[in-house]
């Protein structure tokens, strides 16, 4: 058993540690949130140290260019996945709150730039009467928007 | 490489088993589907300590096919479930 397979051995025990852990914590963690977060590394991590030692292992550059096709395809969907998942659960989570709070926050997010734009016109009418106008349409248009 | 056969095949097991403990009591279907992606990433970890165990690399291309179906299953639960309230 030369130094290489020894070297592959630790790893792939490692990346199936990841996998250990991730079931550990899908099982015990209280919240939907933190299991999404404990899920993600074996699909990170792990798939990363299972494909070096098996490189390691077999070596031919085929197999190479097959692993680090499994390694990017990973990196590139396994947070999207992840993201689109926290996005249902969060607002499965907020619940009938978001439909009622989504006009509120509009109104007042209409409203917060207004009174920002009129404190500035009190402050400075006196002195930039044409800046604070330009001022103005631009964030009216940026609320259109 | 017997024994990390072992070790790994125990680990991967167990964390299949802990990812199938949780797809049958989750409370909601999300937790369904991330214990389902977790189980999706065990197969991938199975299929490549195959690989590297049995010295051929024919069973990477498997890996490569069931990384993308875990995507696609994962990116489609998310999308077409019903919103459950609470």
């Amino acid at each position: 058993m030369s130094t290489l397979d020894i070297v592959a051995s630790v790893l792939l025990v490692l990346g199936s540690l990841m996998s250990l852990l991730a079931g550990i914590a899908v099982l015990r963690f209280p919240d939907t949130m933190s299991r999404i977060h404990a899920a993600t590394k074996p699909q990170v991590l792990g798939i990363i140290l299972l494909m070096v030692g098996v490189g390691l292992r077999l070596g031919s550059p085929a197999v190479i260019g097959m692993l680090v096709l499994i390694v990017i395809l990973q990196f590139v969907t396994a947070p999207v996945s992840a993201h689109l998942t926290v996005r249902v659960a969060y607002r499965n989570a907020k619940g009938d709150d978001e439909q009622a709070t989504e006009k509120p926050t509009h109104s007042a997010a209409d409203d917060g730039p207004e009174q920002m734009i009129e404190a500035m016109v009190k402050e400075n009418s006196v002195a930039q009467p044409a800046a604070d106008g330009s001022n103005n349409s631009d964030t009216g248009a940026d609320l259109e928007r | 490489m017997t024994w990390t056969v072992v070790i790994a095949g125990t680990m991967f097991g167990l964390g299949a088993l802990f990812a199938a403990i949780r797809l049958v009591r989750g409370p909601t279907q999300i937790d369904r589907a991330v214990a389902l992606d977790v189980m999706l990433a065990i197969v991938v970890g199975v299929i490549v300590l195959s690989a590297a165990v049995s010295d051929s690399s024919i069973t990477l291309v498997i890996a490569v096919v069931v990384s993308l179906l875990g995507f696609i299953g994962s990116a489609s639960l998310a999308k077409l479930l019903p919103r459950d309230r609470q």
